[in-house]
């Protein structure tokens, strides 16, 4: 009888090790520390970094809802460090950045278009005008 | 049971893990990956921006290798978002190809308008040019014309001198002839010519004759004299000398005496120096009285020598009579 019960607890034993085995992966795979408060601080800077690029290449003007939300994001980030969630800071932190190189891009490539339209207009100028000068003396 | 139990309840929590971290539809992922695939069939996108392209994708394989579903969530997002980024490189790359071939077309399009506008100013010299020597042309011929019409103008003024001058000639000739005819006139006035439709008759009278003979008196030479001058002065008019007697005496013998008189004044012409073929001669006897032979007056009228000086270019015979 002595023995059964050992036998019990020991398996008792098992059961509670695996439990405990299963609940350690169970956190370690969904929910481990990913973001080191210093690689956190350096997206957050170079989020900002972005940023400040994405207005000199006329972000403000030819995309202002993609800057917007990068600089809401960049917020939220720092909101969370100061709360010291990590995690939640870094990825706030990416995204802002993913924001903020569209609203570059964008911006870039608006003001390529516009160049692109306005150099169509000189050309459609020019010609006009030079068709006006041969009618005038052909 | 109760070990059942446990077993089942270990076997849910195992299934809760599984389900956590395994690759289970994830709209993010979903989302992201159809813009991926958007963006890669989008005209242009992956020739101009393979390296943005590039790193989407890597975004998105990073993001399917997710430890877990918010893991993956969050990594889909920003693979997403770098499909976007990816499209506005391409974009701009597009929009940039664009404007430098619409510059490269503005070039061009001015470079054809300076060549045309070199062109159309090279024509219009041309032209120009043509005018000009079309003008030169123009001076030229107008110049010769003006010459030939000064050369003409020269020529019929010499005509119109020369026309003048002939004028003058023919004046003067007209002149010289008038004054020649005023000289015959006044000639054989002083010949004491008449007028008759013969031509004029100079009459040399009985008493310039000795009787009865033919020889010519002293008297009658100064007539002879100026008829013979006359003739010298007059070379184209020829003479017929004709000799009358009255109708005393037989015929053949009055006949004979007017011929021999009338003979005796051509050789004293002839002595002076006429030409003798400009004299015609002719006796008439007593045929053509010029007045009655009943009295001693008619008689010695009747006796006579007629020189007849005839118009210019008349012969003789016209006048001669039976």
């Amino acid at each position: 009888m002595a023995t059964l019960w050992n036998q019990h607890r020991e398996v008792e034993c098992m059961r509670r090790c695996l439990f405990f085995f299963f609940s350690v992966l169970l956190i370690a795979g969904c929910a481990s520390q990913k973001y080191s408060r210093d690689t956190v601080v350096t997206q957050i800077s170079n989020a900002e970094l972005m940023i400040s690029q994405a207005k000199q290449n006329g972000a403000e003007e030819y995309a202002p809802l993609e800057l917007r939300l990068a600089e809401e994001k960049l917020q939220e980030a720092k909101e969370a460090l100061k709360k010291e969630e990590s995690d939640l800071a870094g990825r706030k932190a990416e995204i802002s950045m993913e924001h903020a190189r569209l609203a570059d891009g964008n911006a870039r490539a608006e003001k390529a278009k516009q160049d692109a339209l306005k150099e169509q207009k000189n050309v459609d100028m020019l010609r006009n005008e030079i068709d006006r000068v041969q009618k005038v003396k052909p | 049971m109760k070990s059942f139990l446990k077993y089942l309840s270990l076997a849910a929590m195992a299934a809760v893990f599984v389900w956590g971290c395994a690759s289970a539809p994830n709209p993010a992922m979903q989302s992201a990956r159809a813009a991926f695939e958007r963006a890669k069939v989008m005209p242009g996108v992956l020739e101009n921006a393979p390296v943005a392209m590039h790193e989407a994708e890597n975004a998105l394989r990073k993001a399917e290798r997710a430890e877990d579903r918010e893991e993956m969530t969050h990594l889909a997002h920003l693979a997403e978002k770098r499909v976007e980024y990816a499209i506005t490189v391409a974009e701009k790359e597009m929009a940039d190809k664009k404007r430098a071939e619409l510059e490269e077309e503005k070039q061009k399009v001015l470079l054809d308008t300076r060549q045309q506008e070199i062109e159309r100013a090279r024509r219009e010299a041309e032209l120009k040019q043509k005018a000009l020597e079309e003008k030169a042309r123009e001076i030229e011929q107008a110049r010769k014309e003006a010459e030939e019409a000064q050369a003409k103008a020269m020529k019929m003024k010499e005509e119109a001198d020369s026309a003048k001058k002939d004028a003058e000639a023919k004046a003067i000739e007209a002149e010289l002839a008038r004054q020649k005819a005023e000289n015959l006139e006044k000639q054989i006035a002083e010949l004491q010519a008449k007028k008759t439709e013969r031509g004029l008759v100079l009459t040399l009278g009985d008493v310039l004759f000795a009787t009865a003979k033919s020889d010519l008196m002293p008297g009658a030479m100064r007539t002879v004299d100026k008829l013979a001058e006359f003739l010298q002065q007059n070379p184209e008019r020829n003479i017929v000398i004709e000799g009358h007697t009255d109708s005393v005496g037989n015929d053949a013998y009055n006949m004979n005496l007017s011929r021999q008189r009338a003979e005796s004044v051509r050789m004293a012409l002839l002595s002076r120096g006429t030409d003798s073929h400009r004299i015609m001669i002719k006796g008439y006897g007593e045929n053509y009285p010029i007045a009655s032979n009943s009295s001693e007056a008619g008689r010695q009228q009747n006796r006579r020598v007629e020189i007849i000086i005839l118009d210019e270019g008349v012969a003789g015979e016209s006048i001669m009579r039976q």
